[in-house]
């Protein structure tokens, strides 16, 4: 701790003189509220909320849509701008603090364009924030994608600097960070398996969902614990004017929203279902094993709010999804995330607003074997109770201020193994346990008109801790000394300061030039021997032997919108050092090995890159291009005899192109273009027999590239036509994954050619080769 | 939504599905040719008077020829006692010995040397095992595969750490595809009355099968759990570990290994 006494304590004086020296020489007051949408009551996040008469002041909604500007006594004309809303005025006399709520509307879809906007949209530009992707889940909602199961991760996919982990999958690597480094954030809670299916389909059901903003660089202080990323997803609230219906019916699954208020405008519920029925087909089967089999996934998000006067406002919202598996009676397998949030909103004053969360997190999966009336099964979990406090305070138009902590306290049940099978020892690995903490303090801070930084730091502290037995390993991984430690009982702890700062100089009304650096930790890790990300990965946490990841990154980036802000253009470049980077012993047994850890070898990774965006975001016509530029190495001295090798997520060239047109009220059509170069794969330069088994001899790692990957999607959504005075509104939509059935390559594997056993042959393997698929949305 | 609509939706459902099932081929690649290397297969065990040292080079992976065998290596056996014997080369690249005495519970090594190139390897021959009985059981087709039967191990583990593989032949024919390497160990069952089916080959009514159940030094094991993976045509799918030559007690740079273990057999028949 005594980092933190050193240097975060006087940077918490150096901001309390900054802010209090700018605003003491006049009267001032507040004008603090919410803003909401009129039509459902959801707070909007992000709303620019200015001030004509002081261009270049202002401040914007906070996540639960709360702001709050001081400005000298005077008469304003304060405005409320979001994208896809009409921006909204108020005239005040400002002589004393003022309560102003705000309900803004939603812009009709196809007047958009024509709409008379009065000032730029130009946040792009302006903001200090660099780095940050933010996707409304209903603007890409066209898009198509793998089945037509609407996918906000798989639309991050297509931005730069983000790639997908391979062929419809949904896990992602942030310029060249694993995906175990991203931080996927559900209402606060940290999901630690965000995908069904063995990866082909997020746990997120977009219907339930607000916001999703990513964060690949310039992470903000009041993130961390995940080295590459934060993806901070956002449940919606419910609607809290009137009751509300949404759903759809998919080829894999179906859906269903209900929300409604519990009383109008103080509060509402929200609670949104899927579920997948490919085993209603199984069931159709004539062989008895194959209808007692079972094969399927769910999503259930329940969310309330109550505002139990004006200051005070409580939130609970809870996700619970699976996967099962079965086969007959013989094996079973699931797995699933649970996680919880308990919220309470408090404004203190005008000008300090304070969120306290309890939050729960849970992973687990089991698998189940029957052999001969013999039970065998398998468990294994990880648990974090996680306590956060976060404090918003608004001293002035200049300064947004940010601090908080929070503590997690992680439990982690790597196996445990039962059986009544005669000759079987029931067997349980030892948990382990850990308590992660961390304060920040961070300021976005508009020194002039032109001149903007985002500063802030984080302390994080990590103790790996009994009860439990921790190991030693020599250098090959044998196991040297096993101590036992109590309950409580620190085994090992870790602790850094991660400064977090972004820039922006804004060379004219529609340009800026931004900088950032930051530096993240990681103290948990995931064991994945594998490519694919798979159910039966294991989170083991930092220890006397696997020290915390860390990255660094620099980055840089020009900001240009054109046409009157129509079109938003950045060229972002990136550097990023990550330390403690973690591989395999070649033939590593990750699975129920309580000595894992001897099983790892450590190392470093560097990725730099370019990325290219240009994003329309209004009008008829909207969609982005992206293109980026992009290395990712790793140096392992047990891995290529310690040189640089490029990783799985080293793609070098990435586009993607995503057009989404409103043809008239009723068509939508939509359509992308991906195209990256063929992630790098180890391949065999010779071979030789053992045993008269002939087998192949590897000479390097990722030493080849798989070919390049490319694809093109298309999507119509027809709404059908809306009776008068009728509230239920409906619409059919239709897509085609891989329209032009390219062949891309999912696996190249090796084999025995079947006529002449002593010739191989390399087999590839293509998955989805033309995916039409067919949606009902309907809501009331 | 009338019948016929229902008709078209579900003919719908049936054709995407079908689209769904993935497509394989076999493709062209251009490989880099890498530099022959060294392959040292060595084997001594318990019950024979014999040690066997096959030694070639590798060879273009696609590639139809049979391994180049190297004729001209000079092979050395050292015995538990220290004493070093010379192991004469026989033919194709074959090294073999007879009249030794074999114990268990000992060290042996060998060495190889070819090319201004030495490679040595030592392992330890395990306490040997013994296969109590076999027995079959019959195993119903699920989804629509055949039928087929199990056969299953039965022996005493000793306590401490054990590592075993178990090799056969149906109708006298040794079964050495990539798939037929079944290693475990008694990580979940130490010290117990072990019982294990082959889960690598499903028996046929009919077959006659001999059982080798062999006693491993925990370097063996891992050369062939490694060598298991890299053999399967699994390796380099997107569900395995990055492929990586197998872990060898070989030193000097050569691929392969060298053996010394116990084992135990016993056969049995599968009535029609």
């Amino acid at each position: 701790m005594n980092y933190f006494k050193t240097l975060l304590l006087p940077l918490i004086a150096l901001m309390l003189i900054l802010l209090t020296t700018s605003a003491s020489y006049a009267q001032n007051f507040t004008i603090s509220g919410h803003v909401k949408d009129n039509a459902n009551g959801e707070d909007i996040i992000g709303v620019l909320v200015g001030v004509r008469e002081l261009p270049g002041k202002g401040t914007s909604t906070n996540t639960y849509g709360f702001y709050s500007l001081t400005l000298p006594a005077g008469e304003y004309t304060v405005f409320y701008q979001f994208l896809g809303y009409a921006t909204q005025e108020q005239k005040i006399k400002l002589t004393q603090n003022i309560q102003l709520n705000i309900q803004l509307a939603e812009e009709d879809k196809i007047l958009s364009e024509v709409v008379v906007v009065g000032e730029k949209k130009d946040q792009n530009v302006s903001k200090s924030e660099m780095g940050v992707v933010r996707i409304d889940p209903k603007a890409v909602e066209s898009v198509p994608v793998l089945f037509g199961e609407r996918d906000i991760i798989k639309i991050f996919q297509m931005t730069p600097g983000v790639k997908s982990a391979g062929e419809g999958n949904s896990g992602f690597y942030v310029r060249g960070g694993g995906s175990d480094q991203n931080l996927v954030l559900l209402d606060e809670a940290p999901v630690y398996n965000a995908s069904h299916l063995l990866g082909f389909f997020s746990v997120f059901n977009s219907d339930a969902l607000k916001d999703v903003t990513l964060y690949k660089g310039g992470m903000p202080a009041e993130f961390g614990g995940r080295s590459s990323s934060v993806m901070d997803i956002k449940m919606r609230d419910g609607n809290s004017k009137k009751f509300g219906a949404t759903g759809g019916i998919g080829l894999i699954a179906s859906r269903l929203t209900l929300e409604a208020p519990i009383v109008k405008d103080k509060g509402s519920f929200m609670i949104s279902g899927r579920r997948t029925y490919a085993d209603v087909f199984l069931k159709a089967s004539k062989n008895e094993d194959t209808k007692k089999s079972t094969l399927y996934f769910y999503d259930l998000n329940v969310k309330s709010n109550y505002e139990i006067n004006s200051k005070n406002r409580l939130f609970l919202s809870g996700y619970f999804g699976r996967d099962k598996f079965g086969l007959a009676d013989l094996v079973g397998f699931d797995w699933g995330n649970a996680t919880g949030t308990l919220r309470w909103n408090h404004i203190i004053n005008d000008k300090l607003f304070s969120n306290t969360s309890a939050i729960y997190s849970d992973y687990s999966y089991r698998f189940i074997f029957n052999a001969g009336g013999s039970e065998v099964k398998f468990t294994s979990s990880i648990r974090d109770v996680n306590l956060k406090q976060d404090f918003s305070l608004f001293p002035n138009p200049n300064h947004k201020v940010k601090f908080g902590m929070n503590a997690i306290y992680h439990t982690f049940i790597p196996g445990e193994v039962k059986s009544d099978y005669v000759s079987f020892v029931d067997t349980k690995l030892t948990n382990r346990y850990a308590l992660e903490a961390a304060v920040y303090v961070q300021d976005d801070y508009s020194i002039t008109e032109n001149f903007g930084i985002n500063y802030g730091l984080r302390y994080s502290w990590f103790n790996y801790m009994g009860e439990g037995k921790a190991y030693t390993f020599d250098d090959q991984g044998v196991k040297t000394s096993e101590t036992v430690y109590g309950e409580w009982e620190s085994i090992k702890t870790y602790g850094g300061l991660e400064p977090r700062i972004s820039a922006k100089y804004q060379l004219n009304s529609v340009s800026s030039v931004k900088a950032s650096y930051n530096r993240a930790y990681q103290y948990l890790h995931l064991l994945s021997n594998s490519t694919s990300s798979q159910p039966t990965d294991i989170w083991i946490p930092s220890s006397n032997n696997v020290k915390p990841q860390i990255s660094d990154q620099l980055a840089l980036g020009y900001f240009r919108n054109f046409k009157d802000n129509t079109y938003e253009f950045s060229v972002e470049g990136y550097y990023k050092l990550m330390a403690n980077q973690i591989d395999y012993r070649n033939g590593a047994d990750l699975f129920f090995n309580d000595e894992a850890e001897g099983q790892l070898v450590f190392g470093e990774g560097r990725s730099y890159g370019a990325e290219f965006f240009i994003r329309k975001q209004k009008g008829q016509f909207t969609g982005w291009v992206s293109y980026t530029l992009s290395r990712s190495l790793r140096t392992f001295e047990e891995i290529n005899e310690g040189s640089e090798y490029p990783s799985r997520q080293d793609r070098i060239h990435d586009i993607a192109i995503v057009l989404i047109y409103q043809l008239n009220e009723r068509v939508n059509i939509s359509s992308n273009w991906v195209y990256n170069t063929g992630a790098p794969v180890t391949f065999p330069s010779g071979k030789y027999e053992v045993n008269g088994v002939a087998v192949p001899y590897y000479t390097e790692r990722n030493g080849y590239r798989m070919p390049a990957y490319h694809r093109m999607d298309l999507g119509v959504t027809v709404d059908t036509k809306k009776k008068e005075g009728k509230k239920f509104e409906s619409s059919w939509n239709f897509s085609v994954y891989n329209l032009y059935a390219r062949e891309n390559a999912y696996s190249i594997t090796f084999r025995n050619n079947e006529e002449n056993p002593d010739q191989k042959e390399a087999v590839r393997t293509a998955l989805f080769k033309i995916v039409p698929s067919i949606t009902y949305n309907f809501t009331f | 939504m009338n019948n016929h609509r229902n008709n078209t939706l579900l003919s719908l459902l049936a054709v995407s599905m079908l689209m769904l099932t993935s497509c394989t081929e076999v493709i062209d690649i251009e490989l880099n040719e890498a530099d022959r290397r060294f392959v040292v297969e060595g084997s001594i065990t318990e019950g024979t008077d014999s040690a066997y040292v096959l030694v070639s080079k590798t060879t273009s992976f696609f590639g139809t020829f049979q391994p180049e065998a190297v004729t001209d290596a000079q092979v050395f056996l050292t015995m538990p006692d220290g004493s070093e014997i010379q192991i004469p080369h026989v033919a194709d690249g074959k090294y073999i010995v007879h009249g030794l005495t074999v114990a268990n519970a000992s060290d042996y090594s060998i060495r190889v040397e070819a090319d201004d190139k030495t490679f040595t390897g030592d392992d330890y021959m395990m306490p040997s095992v013994t296969l109590d009985s076999l027995e079959y059981e019959f195993n119903e087709g699920l989804f629509g595969g055949e039928d087929g039967y199990s056969v299953f191990l039965d022996f005493q583990d000793q306590p401490g750490k054990n590592f075993y593989r178990v090799v056969y032949k149906v109708d006298g024919e040794l079964q050495n595809t990539a798939d037929d390497i079944m290693v475990f160990d008694d990580n979940l069952n130490d010290g117990t009355l072990i019982r294990i089916p082959i889960f690598t080959y499903s028996f046929a009514a009919g077959d006659s099968v001999d059982i080798e159940l062999q006693s491993l030094s925990p370097e063996l094991y891992e050369f062939y759990q490694t060598f298991a993976a890299v053999a399967s045509e699994d390796a380099g799918s997107p569900f395995a570990a990055a492929p990586a030559n197998p872990n060898t007690n070989l030193e000097g740079g050569a691929l392969g290994v060298f053996g010394a273990y116990t084992s135990s057999k016993k056969s049995i028949r599968i009535p029609e």
